[in-house]
């Protein structure tokens, strides 16, 4: 009844004009991302961030949470339409989708994949409803060992989501290493400051993510020259036949999807990957799949959306982010000002509760976005690259240098988004090393005051139920992409 | 097979890294005298894990014997030598002129697109920023 009355209270804030225009802005544009080529949700709200440091963090957060599930709708136009997963989470919509757009059925592919992603989100949403609370509710008893040990795990579990968990270490460890230039804030002692003053107050987490995502992302799809053919899309609305098709599709996907978004160092993509697997093995003929089954679009798109609101459980309730744009929107919090983990839903409930409720809004407006307009946004397909990036550069100069009217900082983006590129073109995970510079000072505090309870003995990890759970889900995570391998070993 | 030498490169910065904080590090208190570590202790111990894990990436690739990316890396060499170019002409001649000239080169001299369309494009782009960030958010712009 409370979660009742705190929901009321987020859609009334949610429901006010300056919200409703964050929300709407948001999923528009995380639709463009999801459809644009060379730039993806995080490198949206990484340049996003210069232009709401110091605005409401209600509406940023609206704004941010929008472009990260309204992507997940646009990635869909370039499986469909193009056969080119605009988002790893739409890979196995491509497999179906393209193959429908093939035999001139690219609009009920986009029509049912939008009405299930449009189910997914708003049934996901109210998972995320009901479960949140409750486990930041049961995680309150959180002391210092228990919030090292959830660093840790959402070190790992994100490092572990990419191409290789070696190569997340690394960047993760880095982020952490990054984070202890500037004065240590326990005893006053300038650190790592190489006699620069500027660099006392330590590296600003915008500068890194607009680096990493906005410079080192651009200068990689630089080489993406022209448009690419596109099919074209007629009406978006699918046949009685194909929603009976579908109708237990979505839900098995929404159910999938929410339940590994929720998951550490799972996510959208292996959801997507379940629920086709799923639906393939349930279909009465399996050949059809892989070559137009409307079911194969249906299942990994519901499942993919569920997971969006899957992965905000976690980053929500434990402040462990599940993927690279929630760990942007995790260190958003922080530089407003507020400490994700599970004290947010107590002392920031009237933040939380308008986000959540912006979600059902914002499905919603996506799902009215995309059923008359899918052909509308499909021409942005059609928009070379060349003329998108350099606007974004710009940006990112004008960003970084507006943080701290600093050309140092501008210089410091030159020589990130030049890594940045580097961990591009190399499949190099960045989202662990935001993730590191971000949590990196509570990692630090939390382990001093646990060694300080313990005089010093590192056994406190290992004694405390709740951390030890903690630090085993974190070498699960690190073992995840094992099992991921035997399991699609033995399914394919 | 072909090492890809720009991936090992990438391994050996984070090794040199790490390196770089075990040096700095060492120079620094590592135990306080309430039973918790001092400044030097964490620096110390993600240097150490940093330079192993970045040298554990470079025994792999060796191992592995990475195919190299056939992508060129020409343009985005290219890219990143304009952004570093205005970066440095920000103290001298402005925001606006460096971001202008900035985007007329990547139009007009990388992109081959039309002049006149290039320098239109520029100067609205520039001109927008100009207004959001010197207008609108209030920022002292170089």
């Amino acid at each position: 009844m409370n979660e009742l009355n705190l929901l009321l209270n987020g859609f009334a804030a949610a429901l006010t004009l300056k919200h409703l225009a964050m929300c709407f802005l948001g999923v528009l544009m995380g639709q463009m991302v999801g459809v644009l080529p060379g730039i993806g949700p995080a490198a949206a709200i990484a340049l996003l961030l210069p232009l709401t440091f110091g605005a409401d963090p209600t509406g940023a957060i609206i704004l941010f949470a929008g472009i990260y599930y309204g992507s997940q709708y646009g990635g869909t136009l370039t499986s469909v339409l193009v056969s080119v997963p605009g988002e790893s989470s739409t890979v196995m919509t491509s497999i179906d989708g393209y193959q429908l757009a093939l035999q001139g059925r690219a609009g009920p592919a986009l029509g049912i994949a939008a009405i299930g992603s449009f189910i997914a989100g708003t049934l996901g949403t109210i998972g995320l409803m009901l479960l949140a609370p409750a486990l930041a509710n049961a995680a309150l008893a959180f002391g210092p060992p228990e919030y090292f040990a959830l660093v840790v795990l959402g070190l790992t579990a994100l490092a572990a989501v990419g191409s290789s968990v070696l190569k997340g270490l690394v960047t993760g460890v880095a982020g952490l290493l990054l984070g202890t230039i500037g004065i240590d804030p326990q005893n006053g002692i300038a650190r790592f400051d190489f006699g620069q003053t500027w660099l006392l107050d330590g590296l600003e987490f915008i500068v890194l993510t607009v680096a990493l995502f906005g410079v080192g992302e651009v200068v990689a799809s630089s080489v993406l020259g022209v448009a690419r053919p596109v099919a074209d899309v007629k009406s978006a609305l699918p046949t009685r036949a194909d929603w009976r098709a579908c109708r237990l599709p979505i839900l098995r996907g929404t159910g999938i999807g929410f339940l590994v978004g929720v998951l550490p160092a799972a996510g959208a993509t292996i959801a997507s990957f379940i629920a086709y697997i799923v639906e393939k093995k349930l279909a009465k003929d399996p050949s059809r799949f892989g070559k137009g089954a409307i079911e194969g679009v249906a299942a990994p798109e519901s499942a993919n959306n569920a997971a969006a609101a899957g992965a905000m459980v976690p980053m929500l309730s434990l402040g462990v982010p599940g993927s690279g744009t929630t760990a942007i929107i995790l260190g958003a919090l922080i530089m407003f000002g507020i400490r994700p983990g599970p004290e947010l839903f107590a002392k920031n409930a009237d933040l939380v509760w308008a986000v959540i409720a912006s979600m059902y809004i914002g499905n919603l407006i996506l799902l009215v976005l995309n059923l008359p307009l899918a052909g509308l946004f499909a021409r942005l397909l059609k928009v070379p690259y060349r003329w998108l990036y350099p606007p974004i550069l710009a940006l990112c100069i004008a960003g970084v240098y507006a943080q701290a009217n600093s050309v140092e900082d501008c210089w410091l983006l030159v020589a990130f988004g030049a890594l940045g590129w580097l961990m591009k073109r190399y499949d190099w995970s960045m989202a662990p090393m935001i993730l590191g510079l971000v949590l990196g000072p509570l990692f630090e505090s939390a382990l001093r005051q646990s060694l300080t309870i313990s005089h010093g003995s590192g056994i406190i990890f290992v004694t405390r139920p709740l951390s030890a759970t903690l630090l085993a889900l974190a070498l699960l995570a690190l073992t995840a992409p094992l099992w991921t391998r035997l399991y699609r070993a033995k399914t394919i | 097979m072909r090492l890809a030498k720009g991936e090992l490169t990438l391994a050996l910065v984070f090794a040199a890294l790490g390196a770089l904080w075990i040096a700095r590090a060492a120079g620094m208190p590592i135990w306080g005298d309430s039973f918790a570590p001092d400044s030097g202790f964490l620096p110390l111990i993600y240097g150490v894990l940093l330079l192993g894990l970045a040298l554990a990436a470079v025994a792999q690739l060796l191992a592995a014997g990475t195919v190299s990316s056939s992508e060129s890396i020409r343009k985005p060499l290219i890219v990143l030598g304009a952004l570093t170019a205005a970066v440095a002409a920000l103290p001298l001649a402005g925001f606006a002129l460096s971001v202008f000239a900035l985007l007329l080169f990547l139009y007009a001299a990388l992109e081959r697109l039309p002049l006149l369309a290039s320098a239109a494009v520029s100067a609205a782009i520039t001109g927008l920023l100009y207004l959001v960030f010197k207008t609108w958010l209030g920022v002292p712009l170089p």
